[in-house]
């Protein structure tokens, strides 16, 4: 109990700051329709890593589509960009977003695609701000404690979309955007565009 | 059926690797340490991550690279193990120690984002030189840039060109783009509008969208290469396709001014076209 409120309210704390846009109105998110939404996508995630047929990699591509489709790349590439968004160029935002857009599909992708053996169940869901929703999972591992995992949610005309998962009380773009703002104090935003553009060059388990 | 042309591939797969295994060293059995490691190679197709580590960590301990270093991505991963990135570095330190290209390449990018140890682009840079050097093309592409933008080390625009003309040469894409940038603006280089254009055409090739946006650009204006508009609105087509905003506009305008055979033409050409491997 105690550790969900505190998940509630690191909630709260970290993603205050993403609010929607004046001109999108007070459009709710129904908590019930996200939990729908985040079933349904957890449903096809779990058939797509059941699939013994295919190969490793054929797995990690059905899930980069799913994920593809399912989280709003472009708008949590620009929260984690943070303060330096609005001074960025044209030219920056559009190569900045491809990177981190390719960033974590292939990251995700490959950290779930080669999982098997996991249960989905979601807990409770509820509304999160002005316009969002939160719904709140157990993911059961075959080995180790299960992990909690709280989505939060959109929705919209073209269908609903993640915005974060907050892993066991941490926010991942909350995570990111400080990770980069570090990078962008350092080096600009072109040093980080290419350590984006180098990272999605790392190497992966190879056959020989 | 897809699990049988599933099979059949893999087994096909198997048979090459047999083949070229035995080919390479005449007469000699397939070594118990590389049937171990290729268990681990099926067990880690398959999911079966506890089952990849039995095999590869003996091998690993043992000192063989390509295990140790299957092992660090394991741990980058947390695939199987708890995801410990000190450790996945670890294991890439000792692989990279035998001169292992690809794990010199990732502990560089460990020390790029302060993954698993502190952050230091000068040891990003001097990982980079040792797999750039022995011939790992991504690596000499990334030294490339971080030589062309001063990031770790002074800024050296020669030393940026010889490293991404070695990568281009090699075929990545992103080099062969970045070379096309290099030559037409005469950086580390003199400046030749025929090899940028050469440049830009090798990684349209490839599917490159950026490449096909600059090639479609020098088709229209005939720099570096013959004018030629129909061409030219099949690169801008496929790039635009590839949702590259200034290729859009790009095609938008061309579009406008050739005829409708021109359009038709190029349109047929795009459908047609299919990416060089």
């Amino acid at each position: 109990m105690m550790a969900r409120r505190w998940l509630m309210a690191v909630l709260v704390a970290c993603l205050g700051g993403l609010s929607a846009p004046a001109w999108a109105g007070p459009e709710k998110t129904s908590p019930d329709e996200a939990a729908k939404f985040i079933t349904a996508l957890s449903k096809e995630t779990l058939s797509v890593l059941g699939a013994r047929d295919a190969s490793l990699g054929e797995r990690e591509e059905r899930v980069r589509q799913l994920l593809g489709r399912s989280i709003d790349l472009p708008r949590i590439g620009r929260f984690a960009l943070g303060k330096a968004w609005p001074k960025a160029t044209p030219e920056q935002r559009q190569e900045y977003q491809l990177l981190f857009a390719e960033w974590v599909l292939r990251t995700y992708s490959r950290r779930l695609g080669g999982y098997s053996g996991q249960s989905f169940k979601i807990i409770k869901a509820g509304p999160l701000g002005k316009r969002d929703a939160v719904v709140f999972t157990k993911i059961g591992r075959p080995s180790g404690p299960p992990l909690k995992a709280a989505w939060r949610v959109r929705g919209s005309a073209s269908g609903y979309k993640i915005l974060d998962v907050i892993v066991e009380g941490v926010s991942m773009i909350a995570t990111q955007r400080s990770e980069f703002a570090a990078l962008v104090r350092r080096q600009g935003v072109m040093g980080l565009i290419d350590s984006l553009r180098m990272q999605v060059t790392k190497f992966a388990a190879r056959s020989s | 059926m897809p699990g049988y042309g599933s099979l059949k591939r893999r087994a096909f797969v198997l048979c090459v690797m047999l083949a070229l295994g035995l080919g390479a060293f005449p007469g000699a059995p397939v070594s118990e340490a590389r049937a171990g490691f290729e268990d681990g190679w099926r067990a880690y197709q398959a999911g079966d991550f506890a089952g990849a580590l039995n095999e590869w960590q003996p091998l690993a301990e043992g000192g063989d690279a390509a295990a140790q270093f299957n092992l660090g991505v394991m741990y980058d991963e947390g695939r199987g193990v708890a995801e410990d990135r000190a450790k996945a570095l670890e294991w890439w330190m000792k692989a990279a120690a035998q001169g292992d290209g690809q794990s010199q390449h990732n502990i560089s990018l460990a020390y790029i984002f302060g993954r698993g140890v502190e952050r230091d682009y000068g040891k990003a840079v001097s990982w980079l030189e040792k797999a750039a050097a022995s011939g790992i093309a991504r690596s000499q592409y990334s030294l490339g840039k971080l030589y062309g933008y001063g990031h770790g080390v002074a800024k050296d625009e020669k030393r940026a060109f010889m490293w991404i003309s070695k990568a281009a040469e090699q075929g990545l894409d992103k080099a062969q783009y970045n070379l096309g940038k290099m030559y037409r603006d005469g950086i580390g280089v003199d400046k030749d509008v025929a090899a940028a254009a050469r440049a830009f055409l090798a990684a349209a090739e490839q599917g490159y969208a950026k490449a096909q946006n600059h090639i479609g650009v020098r088709l229209v204006r005939g720099e570096g290469i013959a004018k030629d508009e129909v061409q030219a609105l099949m690169w801008l087509t496929l790039a635009a396709r590839q949702g590259h905003a200034s290729a859009r506009e790009n095609r938008k305008a061309l579009a406008r001014k050739l005829g409708t055979a021109g359009r038709d033409e190029a349109e047929r050409r795009a459908r047609q076209w299919k990416p060089r491997k």
